[in-house]
């Protein structure tokens, strides 16, 4: 019973310390090439986006864009079965996707950044020693999982052996 | 086939998880760096200065001081507003929507301090060039061009540094990087290093 707590003890901290790390994208959905969403044509192929020989064409019932669900009957808005944060090549509601040039806001009309593209931008961030102590961090934090985790697997080889 | 008891697949899963975890954390540390630049139409680059007739972009830049070689790679803006860097550490980052070296004005370059293991980037050195220093920059015709450092500033980071960008008092290159102590409440360097350098021949 212990080692069982333990263990699951041991999967439960594993798989925070990789979300922490890692960053969970917020959307994992792939569209074929040249597309941005399930919705309409592919920019390179012209073969529709959805996958199939009939392209969703416009935005769904209960839709404006292509990002998140349905207002109406609640299903994704990408034409998928993937709800979309952002637009594929897009990092954020602004600019334009990277892959189509469509708008990432799924407008017609992109939303620039504050006053457009500034003539004089602000100064570049150009360092990430200050990281070094959350780095390190998830660094021992892996590492003595993966000790614990030699350690319970050779227990384990011996009790059976 | 051999069933493998839970708790050894267990704890198979807890290794390879964490090792591939830690593997995963050491390379996004010394290899990936964020640049948040925001994808932007080309036609952008025309709404701004854009590029000279006959103008190239620059590809490598050369400080032999510091033993610096480095890739020049074109950047935009983040969504911030902020000048974008490049997406590692061994780079450097030429602002597009600016000048190109060579032209009268100012043409800025920006590269990394450190990585995220705090060990040295591409620009760690730039703290060590002084005026009369030289730096020589590639274009993509291969044709290079010869600046010599004529000040070297430090800027808060949040600051409204215009001149950086505008000045045109000559064929000038900026060369950025952080300095200072790290803001854990903005998670950036306090300051900002520039070091300002004119065409001494081409």
């Amino acid at each position: 019973m212990k080692t069982k707590i333990f263990s699951l003890t041991l999967c439960l901290v594993i798989f925070a310390t990789a979300g922490l790390g890692m960053g969970i994208p917020a959307q994992a959905a792939t569209f074929p090439d040249g597309c941005a969403s399930g919705i309409g044509y592919s920019a390179t192929t012209g073969s529709p986006c959805n996958g199939t020989s009939n392209a969703a064409v416009g935005n769904l019932p209960g839709c404006t864009t292509p990002l998140g669900y349905s207002s109406t009957s609640g299903v994704p808005c990408s034409g998928t079965s993937t709800a979309l944060a952002f637009l594929a090549g897009c990092t954020s509601l602004i600019g334009y996707s990277s892959i189509t040039g469509e708008a990432c806001n799924g407008t017609g009309i992109a939303t620039l950044p504050l006053g457009g593209i500034p003539n004089v931008p602000g100064l570049p961030t150009t360092g990430d020693g200050g990281k070094v102590l959350d780095n390190a961090m998830i660094l021992v934090v892996s590492g003595l999982l993966a000790v614990l985790g030699t350690m319970l697997f050779a227990k384990e080889k011996s009790n059976l052996s | 086939m051999a069933k493998i008891p839970a708790k050894k697949f267990l704890s198979m899963v807890v290794i390879i998880t964490s090792v591939t975890l830690f593997l995963y954390i050491i390379w996004r540390a010394m290899f990936y760096a964020p640049s948040d630049e925001v994808p932007l139409p080309e036609t952008a680059l025309a709404q701004t200065a854009g590029m000279a007739a006959g103008a190239s972009s620059p590809a490598k830049l050369t400080i032999p001081k510091i033993k610096l070689d480095a890739k020049v790679l074109p950047v935009g803006i983040t969504k911030k507003g902020n000048m974008a860097t490049p997406g590692n550490f061994s780079d450097v980052g030429w602002y597009k929507y600016g000048k190109t070296p060579g032209e009268i004005g100012s043409a800025v370059i920006a590269g990394h301090v450190d990585n995220g293991l705090a060990l040295p980037a591409v620009f760690f050195n730039l703290k060590n060039m002084t005026k009369g220093d030289d730096i020589y920059l590639t274009d993509q015709n291969n044709k290079t061009m010869h600046f010599v450092v004529t000040k070297t500033e430090v800027y808060d980071f949040d600051s409204n540094a215009e001149e950086v960008f505008t000045d045109e008092s000559g064929r000038l290159l900026k060369l950025i990087t952080c300095t200072g102590v790290w803001l854990k409440q903005y998670r950036t360097h306090d300051k900002r290093l520039v070091v300002s350098a004119e065409l001494a021949e081409s």
